[in-house]
């Protein structure tokens, strides 16, 4: 690869410059957590959540993992360990997609129009398809209950041991629709 | 040059200098030509002397703004000189961007009397102005010298027509070509080099592109992927201009053509998406890869037509009807693309076990079909049906998407790896969850747990790593009781087992241990003894 670490460095330093808050998980730069609104013009508007993202070796040329720490009510998210489906991220990503992007445009993108043919959390995508008002109204329940700003900062630790155990599932470039275990 | 030459003539004629005031001029003129060299470099040429006087020309390109519009009117109808009485429908204009003019060439000779009496003699040639447009520029450098009279006057010339030439005729944005088919008018040292749209516009655009890319490839670029820096020739250009470092775009296909993503192999430039030319990508992919990339693309290609089949002779693909049959139009086989074997109209396919019986009786038959070749083909088809007879064994078919799911851990409601869907292991059935295990005959949990299944493994494992340490250690371990074997202690323990034959014995009296806690003791043999 050639000369990986500036590309990262440069990215995390915009990010951090276009006022993200960004906490770091060691010194690797692989990965690290982003506090993240929702969009104003979305149901999920005044949510907070905490977001682990992973940079794998390859980056940029390959896409980071995105995990939403704290609980969001989303199709293409899965409810328990919060990781969004590869396949939506893999589907727009260039390298020349930076951090910036991925938390100015495509998340904000994804709530704002989930991708119902490929649903990690298949009830969401069901009621988003077939009541639209009721999806949008569980989305701020959630929002409420979940994405408060100290949800954000305080679920941290509780959740990182859960995280482990099934985020390895959506590591792999497999384009799998989500799993549940058995 | 003739201009020149006639100038120089005429005022040759006026003056008449001392010897003394000739050396003196010729001195300064001689500073002035090194002092000229090695300010503006290759931009100075000197060239062969006129009339024995210094000539030389200086090439000086204008300061512009950062991007500078040439304009030009286009004339539809065929006189030029009718130009001003057409109304403004028969006109169009047609304007494009440069970054980099042809430079105003200067070209000069000093007369025995510069710099004490006479300026020196000029003309100007600029390819992209008019005549007259250069006249007022001759205008300034005359008054320039009125100022300056008795000194050496090159640079300031230089330096005007350098920076403040364009903004004194008015160019800021924009230069206006033309007007074309106007009389010669104004001074005779300005030469305009602007013939006709036709010849003047390729040429700009060409002396730009060139300028362009040499001064790309001269500097250092960043790469908008990886953000080092390069020189420009380490760069690769795609026909949608976007531009990035050899190393980048050499990873970035790499990738997408061994993980098989070919269709997103495109520009890297968000929103462009432009297609990288094969020819590039041969390069940076080298032969074996790029061959692979093509077969992808091939396939994915036909994959999208999705009653494309591929024959099971000779891989040529063919294209099936509703029934699932396909005739091959290479090889003429008519084949059935379900079970590919051959078309069985109104049969269902064979199951593997079938196969496998028809294909052993027509290996032991005489065959009609001679040779070795053919025995071969059929024991290789012997061994795919075989490995599918294996695959049946250790996996099960999944009842939604046919793939074969093998279950190596935890309970029987399985969740189909291909399709996500649930279905049971046992009978293979089509569940919604666990509902079936409640009161069906299927058991959720097998009898023989994978806990000793993995434990089994192990065992063996330790078999082997037992036999390898008493290998090691020939002749400094005992034999087991039982079975004779050369066992070696481990850690001290004089509670051996016997890798051979499982015993359970003591290293010590060599009998045979039921229970540890019954054998040692302070009073028995010891546990721990070293040696």
């Amino acid at each position: 690869m050639s000369s990986p670490s500036k590309r990262r460095e440069m990215d995390l330093m915009k990010l951090m410059m276009s006022d993200y808050k960004v906490e770091l998980i060691n010194d690797g730069m692989q990965e690290f957590y982003v506090h993240f609104h929702g969009p104003s013009d979305s149901p999920y508007d005044g949510g907070v959540w905490r977001i682990r993202v992973e940079l794998p070796d390859a980056y940029p040329y390959k896409s980071p993992s995105i995990g939403f720490i704290n609980r969001i009510y989303h199709p293409n998210v899965d409810e328990m360990c919060g990781s969004v489906c590869l396949d939506v991220i893999n589907q727009t990503w260039s390298p020349m997609f930076d951090l910036v992007n991925v938390f100015e445009v495509f998340l904000p993108q994804l709530l704002l129009y989930p991708n119902p043919s490929d649903p990690l959390n298949g009830e969401a995508a069901a009621l988003m398809m077939r009541d639209r008002s009721a999806y949008e109204l569980r989305v701020k329940e959630y929002c409420q209950k979940y994405a408060k700003p100290e949800d954000a900062g305080a679920t941290a630790e509780e959740k990182e041991s859960d995280e482990e155990l099934s985020e390895d599932e959506y590591m792999s470039d497999d384009e799998m629709a989500g799993q549940a275990d058995p | 040059m003739s201009v020149l030459e006639e100038l120089a003539f005429a005022a040759e004629e006026e003056l008449e200098l001392s010897a003394d005031q000739i050396r003196v001029n010729d001195q300064l003129q001689e500073d002035e030509l090194l002092a000229m060299e090695s300010i503006y470099g290759e931009n100075v040429i000197i060239l062969d002397r006129q009339r024995g006087l210094r000539t030389f020309q200086v090439h000086i390109e204008p300061k512009i703004p950062d991007e500078l519009t040439i304009t030009t009117k286009l004339c539809t109808t065929s006189s030029e000189m009718e130009m001003a009485s057409t109304s403004s429908t028969d006109e169009f204009s047609y304007s494009f961007r440069v970054k980099f003019l042809p430079p105003i060439v200067l070209t000069c000779s000093f007369p025995t009397s510069y710099p004490s009496h006479k300026p020196p003699h000029f003309i100007i040639s600029v390819q992209w102005l008019d005549s007259l447009k250069i006249s007022g520029m001759c205008s300034v450098l005359d008054s320039i010298w009125m100022e300056l009279q008795g000194q050496e006057v090159m640079y300031q010339w230089i330096d005007w027509l350098q920076s403040s030439s364009l903004s004194h005729l008015g160019i800021h944005q924009q230069i206006i070509l033309g007007p074309y088919g106007i009389k010669h008018a104004g001074d005779r040292r300005a030469v305009s080099e602007s013939i006709s749209p036709d010849s003047d516009i390729p040429l700009l655009r060409r002396y730009n592109d060139e300028q362009v890319l040499e001064n790309f490839l001269n500097n250092l670029h960043e790469c908008c992927i990886c953000f080092s820096e390069h020189p420009g020739g380490d760069f690769v250009r795609l026909p949608c201009q976007h531009f990035f470092c050899q190393n980048c775009i050499s990873t970035y296909s790499d990738l997408h053509v061994s993980e098989g993503t070919v269709n997103k192999l495109l520009c890297p430039e968000l929103k462009c998406r432009g297609m990288i030319p094969p020819g590039i990508l041969k390069q940076l992919l080298g032969n074996e890869k790029y061959d692979r990339y093509e077969s992808l693309m091939l396939q994915k290609t036909l994959d999208c037509m999705s009653d494309a089949v591929y024959c099971p002779r000779c891989e040529f693909v063919c294209i099936e009807d509703e029934d699932h049959f396909a005739q091959c139009s290479k090889c003429y086989f008519n084949f059935c693309s379900l079970c590919n074997g051959a078309r069985h109209v109104g049969e269902p396919c064979l199951s593997p076990e079938s196969k496998l019986q028809l294909l052993e009786a027509s290996l032991k038959s005489p065959s009609r079909i001679t040779g070795a070749q053919r025995r071969l083909e059929l024991e290789h088809k012997i061994n795919e049906i075989m490995s599918e007879r294996e695959v049946a064994r250790v996996s099960k078919i999944c009842p939604h998407c046919k793939m074969a799911i093998s279950r190596i851990d935890g309970c029987n409601k399985m969740v189909c790896g291909s399709c996500g869907k649930y279905f049971c292991y046992l009978c293979n059935k089509p569940i919604s969850g666990y509902e079936h295990f409640r009161d069906g005959a299927c058991e959720l949990f097998p009898t023989v747990s994978s806990v000793q299944q993995q434990w089994q493994e192990r065992m063996n494992g330790r078999q082997a790593v037992g036999r390898l340490r008493s290998e090691l250690n020939l002749g400094r371990g005992h034999k087991c009781p039982l079975c004779s074997q050369e066992n070696v202690k481990t850690d001290n323990n004089n509670h051996v087992l016997c890798w051979a034959c499982q015993t359970h014995y003591c290293y010590l009296c060599r009998k045979v241990v039921k229970r540890s806690s019954e054998h040692f003791g302070p009073k028995k043999c010891k546990q721990h003894t070293e040696g």
